[in-house]
């Protein structure tokens, strides 16, 4: 880049400039644009390829349907169909559900002076702040004065049905280890809206599969991985409990262990299948001792 | 080349030295005047109490649930409300046509605005060269002008034909409002018409200020066209004035002042401008590269320096208005927010990312290489390799994905879903301070062409520059101190928190920048500044902008589009074709590229078509009457 | 710049301490500057400035 052009050298620039050159102007700048043209699309193609498939109507055979499979399900549709995840996660957005104890932070909420709904129990209490949200909204969410921002659940764009309501109640109350108390739908819908995935997935065989599946060995010392980059988990069953380690699978931000980055991705919950997580969750249980052997492999490790 | 081809050069200089003092100046506060009245007068109509419309949609409630009593729900989409041409997908097909459409439309609306804002500075400073430029835009557009009414007609066509159950429904919704559209493209059509004939005729004295005013009415006309088609847009984003089933329960009013109607007229007024000027700036840059006279080129390369500076420009509060649409949007519904921002569609603010750098560095690229014409600009050259560094450090973190889908082995490599160095680099907060750095980055840029022909005369020139430099040097250590400390060693409130003080110090450059030179450059005295002066590579900067800007929109455009998922009016009216789910990235960019060299084919036929008209076949010589001796 | 003013009367000494007040004043205009937005805008989000270095949670 000269910029000094001093007059003498002033008309010879002049020429330069006005060279065209043996290949016309228009193919020079038509190439030019179509090359980045195709650069953009390049990148496009490059990047991970996911489609988004709008729900479809599937049969749930009702007859079939144990309080498990129930529970499931409603896992299933808080992440997916529900969307309850998009704000209830560890961002702030909404209270971290899946972090909370939810019976115990429903009777809490019950028994403050401001609730003002009608739900008597944490049955009622969940369906009522999937319906009607703005009944009671928690301190410290949304703006004084204002409805609540939660969408009604069993309104457009998510629509949920009765059952699928329920099955969710059911899911929160089950999973900090509590017992559902919504009874199994049993009678008229037969078909059942649950969220399909791109293709009907085939969950893991065993926890080895799950755990190479997700890459869990990049970084965790896990079957017979050595690495530092997270926790060993060799001996996280004798460290942490089931539900820390379900926890700390879903919402890997929750608690990071002291010493190690935050970089655990937070979709795992997303990319396992109900199955699978517990599939995970039991074998890391059953990890106890960094010294004894789950894997043949395993002796010669690390350094640490 | 010809001796006399420099005289020509000295003459085209000098004459362009007499008036250069504060042209660049002049069409910096001319515009920027211009946009921001705009902007506050769309502000303002956002801001207009309910009231002042609910008088009107009062009545017009009563009246409408009066006459329509009978009102019927939105329609349940089934396999017959849907055809398709052939195996043709008809998302596939309405999307290209759609888009070109919408591509045309913007650049015809956008052309006219600032057409009419230089021929006014035309008028103002005297200079006839504005008015001969004014009207060299305008002759590009007419050809634009009718093939957007083309395809504007076939994608209507295409709509009725492939989707005649959605196109009933949204009929029974807008109902007479489309007829007034259809007047509306009319009255634009005829003022158009007149004002781009009616150029030389009504081009001195009292007659020019017609001719302005027929300017001003075209605009009126064009930007009102362009609202009431956003309603349609709008409304199938957020509906308002239906109930839950979709039943009409309010006026035209209330159907078309939905949550996202302003934001979107915002969004989209002020990006057909920067589109428009960076189109046109690639005509200029298309005819100053093919110019066989220095004069010509001259002309061609001061034409494209005031495209590509209307251009920029209107880019630059581009960021703000999105914010303001991603800030109703979130409003209207955090789950549309999130699908937008951090769901399935996040990934193409990868793709946004690199897009908004390409139209960065092509910029900044132009303005250092736009430094040639002037001798002063020696003076600041040693600094724009630092611009540059840092331009491509910002770009690069910027682009650095955050999360990638990989495959066990590839994370086995890698040592983790994040990179042990660059994870950190993916993350927001790291990327705030890149987009920040790129544009401070960008306005020293301009700051430097700016200075770059003029000598400061003012007796505190010495503490204005300091106080510059001071003003850089710690807006960019706040921005990087805001974001490292905030962004990696506190929580996710004040991460967010932070990035709004960013903004705000990158802003303070800004204003701080144009209000000390515009201090500073009085009495200045101005160097020579040498058009068509500028290496061609430079040149090529002006066909970047523009392609990038054309793929940008079609991407913008799809995601706002998409953010609708499985529905055709949000919460109202399924969307249930095979066509429902929302397509990969490399599909949805497949698509933009179809849409994006179509409409490189179609401008190309414009700018022919426009330069067939300076064309005159010469008059055959009568070659048998004298017989010349040979 | 060779327009200062009067530039005969000023001694070399006096104009490069001219020159240090100018950019001494220059930065502690700028600071202050960018400190109170830093604060007003922090406040105005009821986050109060606090340099804890205590990482995240």
């Amino acid at each position: 880049m000269t910029t000094n052009t001093n007059s003498q050298s002033q008309s010879l620039q002049d020429e330069d400039l006005l060279k065209q050159g043996k290949i016309p102007v228009i193919f020079k700048v038509l190439s030019f644009a179509v090359l980045m043209v195709f650069v953009f699309t390049g990148i496009a193609n490059l990047l991970p390829q996911v489609e988004g498939q709008a729900p479809k109507d599937i049969k749930v055979d009702l007859g079939a349907l144990t309080m498990e499979t129930y529970i499931a399900m409603g896992e299933t549709l808080f992440s997916g169909k529900g969307t309850c995840t998009l704000c209830h996660n560890n961002l702030g957005r909404a209270p971290d559900i899946l972090a909370l104890n939810m019976e115990e932070t429903a009777v809490e909420r019950l028994s403050v002076e401001d609730y003002k709904g009608d739900a008597k129990n944490s049955e009622q209490y969940f369906l009522e702040s999937m319906v009607d949200p703005s009944k009671y909204v928690v301190p410290g969410y949304g703006k004084a004065g204002e409805p609540s921002p939660m969408p009604t659940i069993d309104k457009a764009p998510i629509g949920l049905t009765q059952i699928e309501m329920g099955a969710i109640i059911a899911f929160l109350q089950a999973k900090d280890g509590g017992e559902p108390t919504v009874d199994l739908p049993t009678d008229a819908p037969a078909v059942e809206e649950t969220v399909a995935t791109t293709e009907p997935p085939k969950p893991a065989a065993n926890a080895e599969e799950v755990l190479l599946k997700n890459g869990c060995t990049a970084c965790h010392a896990v079957l017979d991985s050595p690495s530092t980059i997270g926790p060993n988990l060799k001996d996280i069953g004798a460290r942490s409990s089931r539900e820390e380690i379900r926890e700390s699978i879903i919402n890997p931000a929750a608690v990071i262990a002291e010493g190690f980055p935050p970089i655990m991705p937070a979709n795992f919950a997303d990319k396992m299948m109900v199955k699978e997580l517990e599939m995970v969750v039991d074998f890391l249980v059953a990890s106890e001792d960094s010294t004894q052997t789950d894997a043949p492999k395993e002796t010669e490790m690390k350094g640490e | 080349m010809l001796p006399n081809n420099s005289l020509v050069t000295a003459h085209f200089v000098s004459s362009i030295e007499e008036q250069s003092p504060s042209q660049s100046g002049v069409i910096l506060h001319r515009s920027m005047q211009f946009m921001l009245a705009l902007i506050i007068i769309l502000s303002a109509l956002m801001l207009v109490p309910d009231y002042a419309w609910s008088s009107d949609s009062a009545v017009a409630t009563e009246a409408v649930a009066e006459e329509l009593t009978d009102n019927k729900p939105a329609p349940v989409m089934g396999p017959r409300d849907y055809r398709q041409i052939g195996s043709m997908s008809s998302r596939s097909f309405v999307w290209v046509i759609a888009q070109l459409h919408l591509f045309l439309a913007a650049f015809v609306l956008a052309v006219p605005l600032f057409v009419t804002v230089i021929e006014w500075i035309g008028v103002k400073t005297g200079d006839q060269r504005y008015d001969d430029m004014a009207h060299e835009f305008m002759k590009v557009s007419m050809t634009a002008y009718s093939l957007t009414a083309l395809f504007g007609g076939t994608l209507a066509f295409s709509l009725f034909l492939l989707y005649p159950t959605f196109m009933g429904y949204m009929m029974e919704v807008f109902g007479n409002q489309v007829m007034v559209y259809a007047l509306l493209f009319f009255l634009e059509s005829g003022v158009l018409y007149v004002y781009y004939y009616s150029w030389y005729a009504l081009r001195y004295g009292n007659k020019k200020y017609v001719h302005l005013t027929l300017g001003v009415l075209l605009n009126g006309v064009g930007t009102t066209l362009l609202f009431v088609a956003n309603a349609w847009a709008t409304f199938m984003m957020a509906p308002s004035g239906v109930d839950d089933a979709g039943v009409v329960t309010g006026g035209i009013w209330d159907i078309m002042r939905g949550p996202l109607w302003n934001p979107v007229n915002l969004h989209r007024f002020v990006a057909n401008i920067a589109f428009g000027g960076a189109i046109v700036g690639a005509y200029a840059g298309y005819k100053m590269l093919s110019a066989r006279t220095m004069e010509q080129r001259a002309h061609y390369d001061w034409m494209g320096y005031t495209s590509n500076f209307i251009a920029v420009l209107a880019f630059l509060p581009l960021p703000f208005a999105g914010y303001w649409l991603m800030a109703e949007i979130y409003a209207y519904s955090q789950q549309m927010g999130i699908t937008a921002m951090g769901g399935i569609l996040a990934w193409l603010f990868i793709v946004q990312a690199v897009l908004i750098g390409t139209i960065l560095l092509a910029a900044n690229y132009y303005l250092w290489n736009g430094m040639s014409r002037c001798e002063g600009s020696g003076r600041y050259t040693w600094l724009i390799k630092f611009i540059a560094v840092t331009l491509v450090v910002s770009f690069l973190i910027w682009v650095t994905p955050h999360t990638l889908i990989l495959s066990a082995q590839e994370i086995a490599t890698l040592g983790g879903s994040h990179h042990p160095l660059l994870g950190p680099f993916g993350i927001m907060p790291a990327k705030n301070i890149a987009v920040n750095l790129m544009l401070i980055g960008t306005f020293l840029s301009f700051q430097l062409y700016r200075r770059s022909d003029k000598v400061i005369t003012v007796p505190w020139a010495n503490f204005g520059n300091a106080l510059m430099v001071a003003i850089y040097l710690v807006a960019i250590a706040n921005v990087i101190f805001l974001g490292v400390y905030y962004g990696y060693f506190t929580n996710t409130v004040y991460k967010v928190g932070s990035s709004v003080a960013q903004v705000i110090s990158t802003l303070i450059v800004i204003v701080s920048g144009v209000v000390i030179d515009t201090m500073m450059f009085k009495g200045a005295k101005t160097l020579p500044v040498k058009w068509g002066q500028i290496s061609n590579r430079g040149v090529y900067a002006l066909f970047a902008l523009p392609i990038a800007f054309t793929w940008l929109m079609a991407l913008m455009g799809y995601v706002r589009s998409s953010v609708r998922t499985h529905w055709h009016v949000y919460t109202v009216m399924k969307d249930n074709s095979v066509d429902n789910f929302i397509p990969n990235i490399g599909h949805a960019g497949n698509m933009m590229t179809v849409a994006t060299i179509s409409f490189l084919a179609l401008v190309l036929f414009i700018f022919w078509v426009a330069s067939l008209g300076d064309t005159k076949q010469a008059k055959p010589v009568s070659v048998p009457a004298q017989n010349p001796a040979q | 710049m060779p327009n200062e003013p009067c530039q005969k009367c000023v001694s070399q000494k006096e104009r490069k301490m001219n020159n240090l007040k100018n950019w001494v004043l220059s930065f502690v205009i700028a600071i202050a500057v960018f400190y109170t937005m830093d604060h007003a805008i922090m406040s105005m989000q009821g986050l109060p400035l606090k340099v804890d270095m205590t990482p995240a949670q």
